[in-house]
């Protein structure tokens, strides 16, 4: 097994070059239907006596033969329209016959796309998607098990050209004409909206075809392509990350909250990744070396020493370890020389992660007065030396009252933050160095608007309104009716296509649109064949992880029930298994293999002249290019689903340690690149309690570079084995509670019963704006049994109008009692004819609406 | 008492079908309504329907995809009167398919996935659905003005539209004949789209506008 010797150099983004994202939505088998686009253009060409090459049109005729194309592609007979569909992917591909260059290539693929979707194509597009969708589900032949590519091939062709065209709208950048960004905009906006077409969103389509295929009912789509497409569709139609963090601040400032203090993606970009937890075997050797060395003789022996002094000279300890490490490893990265270079001028304070050594620990500072300006300074102080402000919670302020209140008055006033009277000094510091690091997240104040709209339903309203006319918004709401479907169908997907499985014992074949009409024969074709295969699976796990991130961070900031209920779906279906199953391999040599082979990458497989594919060929071009950027992005991807999934929740967190994934996420450490690595060690850091002190001992690396480059929170004590205690027999009701907070959220916002979850809700009105007026028009058919205490105001049926219409009062059925039909006559005499009723008066008022 | 200047455009109650839309003309300055455009249109088709380069003509200053939009709205008005008498004859028994010449046939894309409707069903889809678009808020929320990202809707609905045509021209001759002789539909709505570009004429099969090489352009199209 290689060890990673430098730093991976990855910037993690939304997607890879667009380049690159056009090359993966082909697979090599397919190369060979590049040239049947090409002929079916030239043959219309011929017929409708085009002489010239398109390149030379000018754009009136460009735009002619665009719709020209429009009609064929309306013609009734399959052979016609399918020729005008492949005419129109060659124009997509950007008519590469006529290109020198793939650049040229990649302008007039653009400048096509946009001439196709300004001529309204692409509603068009959608709806013969939808025909070809529907006569294969119909066709007889349906239900047999599709042998190769060939069944997809009218399928994969329509797909081809939206994909494009969605890819290249997704490509415009900052740099683009005003003119770009127009269509651009409308293009989002297009999506954003259902389809005139089918009246559904596309993503929506794309969700249901997945399910299909997935249920077997459909086990010819060539399911990459749709995932590549419903993945692009979300990322366009919601927002990347930059888009996530402007909307967050956005939502936050809202509501009155600071802006989040520091973004995950800019900080891990200046993180430097830590070295490798170096196995036993390996520091042996390690010391062996470094006792030739004069210099390294004191530090070696530190470190031995270092193993129970951890606690106390953290920063030492991370840093001399760290220097250790370098040494041994005798690279020539520049990291190490540097390194070197300041073990020179000193020998004690070297610096491992490459950022300015932690500042001593501030002392007590003396004067009142200076108190709160010393503090500040404090906090500046302590944030330069780690990457992370700390946070606390206002659970943690409640519990460190709680503590502090027992042990000096004895007793503790719940939910009281400001009465300090009888706590000592310090612990007044400390509490203000709490308050100063508070932190209260979007999702806390949603959940307690949440339980408050739960006891006042009739007098509270959104906590904020404008999330409702959101995309993501509208996505969840239509994705809800079957949205545990489509997560178990990703996930299916996601099992089959991940490198520790056999193809053989999954219930989905991903495979069919991949493999050829003939079987290879030749050992090049079998090199070509392998090398496809697993470049399709790596793609697909790169769609389904990215769609998976997407929506649960959308989700998120939109409304916190939401994305805890797609987490919860998600756990449900055993995601979280299954991505420990996927990271127990090599990650390492997962990330770099290299599964391209960039001579056959389209646009080069079809522009200028094309060598002779040999064995040789194939292995030089393997080895000479750089590691994919799809690996390392679906690595960061799933484990950060992870970190989404386990955070904050015990029992899911037991879950992690259940299934020993302890050794699993040290072994993925070896992996140095920051971001992936901060991940990894922020889910070690939640087990760290939980896995004994043997553990915790032998680990002491791992444990430094979780304190390195984790953010801290104040009184968290996660590296010790303090409080055990995991209550297992909570961890059902946990997840109980958590569902029947989802349910009532969705009881109340789109009026479905929990207990029937095949029912789509009637979708409330979007012009109102305002959902909750929805549940008090007296259909609420909530059933909510399990909460309670939220919902009695559900329950006691305060939303009925009174029925006072004497008509319909005076049909009820009454049971009268058998004490009354004994006595009845005294009733009578006592109630009735005692009082004269003017029942004309009576039943004038009834009769108007005023009553 | 009502003022001279004042024209009522109002079918009163007991009224004589022959007197309908019996009102006197308006300039288009006078005209006082976001449904100004229409109106004009109207008013010229009544006036002589068989003088498009007047009807066609926009007024000084109109924006054009407003212009092109109302006459839209009004040849998919004007076609029902042609899709009705079509009625008697095109029933879904004889002609099967959408079709004009041998090799012009079509789906109809009116529904979710587009189907193979019989000639009649298709006319009526095409219609409806081309009403339901042009009135729909979403794509057109003004009279008086047009956003730039419905003007290729107006395209499609043409090419749809059109269709209509080719199919009554090659299979219900007479009826289009008869129709096309008091309305002048069909000529009005080639020089339409020729004059604002919305289709490319090689899907103008109907040969409308040169009688004289009717025949010439006929075999031009069925080697197509």
């Amino acid at each position: 097994m290689a060890q990673p010797e430098c730093e991976l150099d990855f910037v993690y983004a939304d997607c890879d070059t667009h380049a690159n994202e056009i090359a993966e939505l082909y697979s090599y088998t397919e190369s060979c239907e590049f040239e049947l686009n090409k002929t079916s253009f030239e043959d219309l060409c011929d017929e409708w006596n085009v002489k010239k090459s398109w390149s030379s049109m000018d754009s009136n005729e460009k735009n002619w033969f665009v719709e020209r194309l429009c009609e064929t592609v309306e013609l009734g007979k399959k052979e016609l329209r399918f020729k005008g569909l492949q005419a129109l992917l060659y124009l997509a591909q950007g008519v590469f016959n006529e290109c020198w260059s793939i650049e040229e290539q990649q302008s007039y693929s653009k400048e096509n796309v946009f001439r196709i979707y300004e001529k309204g194509l692409f509603p068009t597009l959608i709806q013969l998607l939808m025909m070809e969708v529907e006569t294969s589900l119909n066709s007889p032949d349906a239900r047999r098990p599709p042998s190769n590519k060939n069944d997809s091939t009218d399928l994969r062709i329509i797909l081809n050209i939206i994909y494009t065209i969605v890819e290249v709208f997704n490509s415009i950048n900052d740099q683009a004409t005003n003119e770009e960004k127009k269509l651009q905009e409308q293009f989002k906006e297009e999506l954003t909206q259902p389809i005139s077409t089918t009246n559904e969103l596309l993503a929506l389509t794309l969700f249901q075809m997945t399910t299909k295929f997935c249920n077997g009912s459909a086990p010819h789509f060539p399911i990459k392509k749709i995932l590549l497409l419903l993945w692009k569709t979300i990322l366009i139609t919601l927002g990347g990350s930059e888009e996530l963090k402007n909307l967050k601040n956005y939502y936050r400032s809202r509501v009155g909250l600071p802006p989040a203090p520091d973004d995950t993606l800019e900080i891990t970009r200046t993180m430097r990744a830590a070295s490798p937890p170096v196995a036993a075997s390996e520091t042996f050797d390690v010391q062996l070396r470094k006792i030739k060395l004069n210099k390294r003789r004191m530090i070696s022996k530190q470190e031995s020493l270092m193993a129970d002094d951890m606690m106390n000279d953290m920063e030492e300890t991370g840093e001399t370890n760290g220097e250790v490490e370098q040494a041994a490893e005798a690279s020539e990265s520049s990291e190490v020389e540097r390194t070197e270079e300041m073990n020179d001028k000193n020998s004690e304070e070297k610096v491992d992660i490459g950022y300015v050594p932690a500042s001593p620990r501030p002392s007590t500072p003396v004067n009142k007065a200076d108190e709160d300006a010393e503090a500040d300074c404090e906090v500046q102080s302590i944030s330069k030396g780690l990457p992370w402000m700390p946070k606390v919670r206002h659970k943690d302020i409640d519990a460190f009252l709680e503590q502090a209140r027992i042990k000096f008055i004895g007793f503790n006033i719940p939910q009281n933050r400001t009465t300090i009277a009888g706590l000592p000094d310090p612990i007044l510091e400390g509490l203000r160095t709490l308050q100063k690091h508070l932190y209260i997240s979007l999702s806390e104040l949603q959940i307690q608007r949440e339980e408050e709209m739960a006891k006042y339903p009739l007098t509270l309203e959104e906590l904020d309104t404008k999330p409702l006319s959101s995309p993501a918004e509208s996505l969840y709401e239509n994705m809800l009716p079957s949205l545990p479907q489509y997560m178990i169908a990703l996930l299916k997907i996601l099992l089959a296509a991940a490198p520790t499985s056999k193809a053989k014992t999954e219930s989905v074949n991903i495979m069919c649109e991949v493999l050829p009409e003939n079987m290879p024969m030749t050992v090049v074709q079998s090199m070509k064949f392998g090398t496809d295969i697993n470049r399709h699976k790596e793609i697909i796990i790169k769609a389904v992880s990215a769609i998976l991130i997407l929506l649960l961070k959308h989700f998120k900031i939109n409304n916190i029930y939401q994305f805890e209920n797609v987490s919860q779906q998600l756990m449900f279906a055993n995601c979280i298994p299954l991505i420990l199953k996927f990271f127990n391999q090599n990650i390492f040599q997962y990330i770099i293999s290299r599964n391209n082979i960039a001579l056959i990458d389209f646009p080069a497989c079809v522009i200028g002249v094309q060598p002779e594919i040999t064995a040789e060929l194939l292995e030089m071009s393997v080895k000479e290019q750089p590691y994919p950027w799809r690996n390392i992005f679906s690595c960061i991807n799933m484990v950060r689903i992870l970190n989404k999934l386990t955070k904050w929740k015990m029992s899911r967190i037991m879950m992690l340690v259940v299934f020993k994934s302890a050794p699993i996420l040290k072994r993925a450490l070896r992996v140095r690149h920051a971001m992936f690595q901060l991940y990894v060690l922020k889910l070690l850091k939640m087990q760290a309690k939980y896995l004994g002190r043997q553990w915790r001992k032998s680990n002491m690396k791992t444990l430094s570079a979780i304190y390195q480059m984790v953010r801290h929170r104040l009184t968290d004590d996660w590296a010790f084995g303090n409080d055990m205690e995991t209550r297992p027999w909570d961890f059902q009701g946990e997840e109980f509670s958590l569902q029947a907070n989802i349910s009532r959220f969705h009881c109340r916002r789109y009026n479905t019963s929990q207990s029937l979850p095949g029912i789509p809700s009637h979708l409330p009105n979007q012009q109102t704006g305002n959902h909750s007026i929805n549940s008090m028009n007296g259909h609420n058919s909530c059933n909510n049994p399990l909460n309670d205490n939220y919902s009695y105001a559900a329950q006691m049926d305060i939303f009925k109008p009174v029925d006072n219409n004497y008509a319909s009062v005076l049909s009820k059925q009454f049971q009268l009692t058998e004490e009354f039909k004994n006595n009845y006559e005294l009733w009578l005499q006592r109630e009735v004819f005692q009082f004269n009723i003017d029942w004309d008066l009576l039943l004038e008022q009834t009769n108007t609406s005023n009553m | 008492m009502t003022v001279s200047s004042r024209i009522l455009r109002r079918n009163p109650k007991g009224i004589k079908g022959i007197e309908f839309y019996d009102w006197p003309d308006e300039s288009f300055e006078d005209m006082d309504s976001t449904l100004a455009v229409q109106q004009l249109i109207q008013q010229s088709i009544k006036r002589d329907p068989s003088n498009i380069d007047e009807i066609l003509k926009p007024p000084e200053g109109q924006d054009e995809g407003t212009w092109k939009y109302e006459h839209l709205r009004q040849f998919c008005m004007d076609l029902n009167k042609l899709a009705v008498k079509l009625q008697t004859e095109c029933l879904p028994s004889a002609c099967v398919q959408m079709t004009a010449t041998e090799q012009w046939i079509f789906l109809c894309a009116a529904h979710k996935t587009p189907k193979e409707c019989p000639a009649i069903d298709y006319t009526r889809h095409t219609l409806d659905g081309a009403s339901c678009l042009l009135n729909n808020t979403k794509y057109f929320p003004s009279r008086v003005t047009m956003k730039e990202s419905s003007v290729s809707k107006l395209g499609s609905v043409c090419r749809r539209v059109y269709r209509i045509f080719g199919h009554a021209y090659f299979h219900h001759r007479s009826i289009f004949d008869e129709f096309e002789n008091s309305s002048h539909l069909c000529k009005r709505f080639t020089i339409f789209v020729t004059k604002y570009n919305l289709m490319s004429k090689e899907h103008l099969i109907v040969p409308i506008l040169k009688p004289e090489s009717e025949t010439a352009t006929a075999t031009e199209e069925s080697e197509a």
